[in-house]
């Protein structure tokens, strides 16, 4: 691997690979920022572009615009509480908070840093692990999956809020919204009310926006008219105050950001988990090992850190069952398939020996450059950034809206996806005033999918092996993931115990 | 005087009526695929249960007047904006974004109290021009489709 890696260095080193990484890097940022679009459009739209360039500058491209476009959602969603996409919705909670209290640089600093952190032990984990991690990727099935879905949805227990009733309603109402459309299994058509366009299901993104976006901009609106704040900020004297960085953060960051990104990079490699489950899941594993959990919510660094970090490796881990086996997890990753394909790069392992050893090292090379790239970028442009909490509201919530409707209208060039983000924004508004927490709607509809197709399939495919419990337990990784499972949801009562009895 | 009830009493009796709706629809899927939607419902009912359950205590537990940091009757102008967007919305869908936008912005701002119209229309003339260069120019949006003017917008 070694002489692969320093001849790809060399390859890497080239005026038209770095101008790609640069131009995928801001290219990213930018679109990642715009709400409803994320890096998926992105990297479509480089497709035709990258026909003619050499299959390293495409790809490095392409791949530096995935992992900086899911930065790119975070700055928005600590900002103005719009988060670009699924994947920052989590960094929305603290990372807006921190913003509100005029600490907005800081939030951004501490987002890329973590995404940085993360996106690089994402790339050393692509590097070094592919094709080992690769092979164990092959023995997930959708028993796995499942489970790996039942593990995301357990995080909701830590995000449900004051009243655990009101946030288990969220999060089974989300489930309930996934539902919405042709069953994947039978194709029977369930609350489609007889409309062609509910067939295909309710995508998370525009309810993302709305519930997040436009509930904020009403909340906005009611207090800008009430004279109670006129900017984000709740003194806006001392907006930019703030320090970039506290003395401190890194030592209290660094054990958080080690860990999610672990968790991202190993979320991410399971085909059709991806980077929201795998920042949810850290920020919940975060709070819950926390010494301070009642700061969460309330704009913890520690929570901007954990889903940041986990939401970039797991850029990382997507890569690698895509680069060692052709399975494409995620619609970017299927978009990146198609890339490889037309540049002349057969997934699978003669990409990891011989001539194309070279260029396959170049891009892994060039995903890693660009998260550092990146984090060049945001920590220079931090305080820039963050002058937009200081824009009076009465300018920031037409743009909002404007954006979000055109970010929205142009995920799949259709207006019904815009009325679903208005009537999710009305939704989140009223869920506001009665004291529901959106967080575990999106997680419920984000995981719907994925956990009833995969259990019906388990069942299909437990029946000629004597049913779901001897089927089980023939799956060791299955066993596995239900004992992580367990300790995850056991750990807090046994730490309550032993604190008990030591008192 | 009767005991006003916590408004948690009432939102759980409303979803619990939503979560009939919902069953009853549910019971009307075929086969196999009813099973996740019929459950999921049966949960969210005893959920709403439990909210009822939460709000009768915080009732019994009321010492004077309830208070709550957002209410619907005090949220008379996030409704109002919101009915703005709707009709921004239709703009939008049935005349074309290139006019419903500006509109929605001007308007928007003076109802936001931006007292310059100086300000208000050289944001709104500065977002036309960046949206329009990256959405139709760069990401070549097919948004001319939308609404009966939209094809006089459309970038050749």
């Amino acid at each position: 691997m070694l002489e692969y890696l320093s001849a790809a260095i060399a390859s890497f080193a080239s005026i038209e690979v770095l101008l790609a990484l640069t131009v995928g890097v801001v290219g990213g940022m930018v679109i990642g920022i715009i709400p409803g679009l994320g890096p998926s459009v992105g990297i479509a739209l480089l497709l035709p572009i990258s026909f003619s360039m050499s299959p390293t500058a495409a790809l490095v491209m392409m791949t530096a615009m995935y992992t900086t476009g899911v930065y790119g959602g975070s700055i928005t969603a600590v900002l103005c509480h719009t988060p670009g996409t699924a994947a920052s919705a989590a960094t929305t909670m603290d990372g807006y908070e921190l913003t509100k209290k005029g600490r907005g640089m800081e939030a951004i600093s501490v987002v890329t840093v973590a995404s940085v952190v993360g996106g690089i032990i994402g790339a050393v984990c692509l590097i070094l692990f592919a094709p080992a991690l690769g092979k164990i990727s092959l023995m997930f099935s959708c028993l796995e999956y499942f489970l790996v879905a039942c593990f995301g949805l357990l995080v909701v227990s830590g995000l449900t809020g004051d009243n655990q009733a009101k946030g288990f309603f969220s999060a089974l109402l989300g489930l309930l919204i996934g539902c919405v459309g042709m069953d994947s299994i039978n194709g029977v058509s369930r609350f489609t009310f007889g409309q062609l366009w509910l067939e295909d299901g309710l995508d998370s993104t525009p309810i993302l926006i709305g519930l997040f976006s436009i509930s904020q901009v009403l909340v906005l609106v009611d207090k800008l008219l009430r004279g109670s704040s006129s900017t984000i900020v709740d003194d806006p004297a001392a907006g930019l105050k703030g320090k970039r960085w506290e003395k401190g953060n890194g030592k209290k960051l660094a054990p958080t950001m080690m860990r999610s990104s672990v968790i991202g990079a190993f979320v991410g490699f399971i085909p059709a988990a991806g980077c929201s489950i795998a920042a949810w899941i850290s920020y919940s594993i975060a709070k819950q090992t926390s010494k301070n959990p009642e700061e969460f919510g309330k704009g913890s660094i520690v929570g901007i850190a954990a889903s940041e970090a986990s939401n970039n490796a797991a850029c990382g881990g997507a890569l690698i069952p895509l680069f060692t086996l052709g399975i494409p997890g995620s619609p970017v990753t299927a978009i990146l398939y198609g890339a490889l394909l037309m540049h002349g790069l057969q997934p699978g392992s003669g990409l990891f020996t011989g001539g194309k050893a070279v260029t396959t090292y170049a891009i892994f090379l060039g995903f890693l450059f660009a998260n550092v790239l990146m984090g060049i970028i945001g920590l220079t442009m931090a305080k820039q950034m963050a002058r937009i909490c200081l824009v009076p509201n009465s300018v920031l919530v037409p743009i909002i809206v404007a954006l979000a409707c055109i970010g929205t209208y142009a995920l799949s060039n259709n207006m019904m996806e815009v009325v679903i983000m208005l009537a999710f924004g009305l939704i989140g508004y009223l869920m506001k005033i009665f004291e529901f927490e959106p967080a575990p709607l999106v997680l419920g509809v984000v995981l719907a999918d994925i956990l009833e197709s995969n259990f019906r399939r388990t069942l299909i495919m437990a029946a000629p092996k004597g049913g779901l419990i001897p089927y089980f337990f023939s799956r060791p990784v299955a066993i596995i993931i239900v004992l992580v499972i367990l300790g995850f949801a056991l750990a807090p009562f046994i730490v309550k115990a032993v604190q008990k009895k030591k008192a | 005087m009767t005991k006003k009830f916590h408004r948690d009493v009432w939102v759980g009796v409303a979803l619990l009526a939503f979560c009939a709706v919902v069953f009853f629809l549910a019971l009307q899927i075929s086969g196999q695929s009813a099973v996740v939607p019929i459950t999921l419902t049966v949960l969210m009912a005893v959920c709403s249960l439990f909210i009822i359950l939460k709000g009768l205590r915080l009732t019994k537990a009321q010492e004077g007047e309830f208070h709550y940091a957002l209410t619907v009757k005090d949220s008379k102008n996030a409704f109002l904006f919101m009915g703005f967007i709707i009709i921004y919305y239709l703009l939008f869908r049935y005349v074309t974004y290139w006019i419903a936008t500006p509109v929605f912005m001007i308007f928007a701002m003076k109802h936001l109290k931006v007292k310059s119209w100086k300000v208000n229309i050289l944001i709104t003339v500065l977002y036309m021009i960046i949206c329009y260069v990256a959405f139709v120019i760069i990401l070549q949006l097919p948004i001319y489709k939308v609404g009966v003017l939209g094809r006089w917008f459309r970038y050749v």
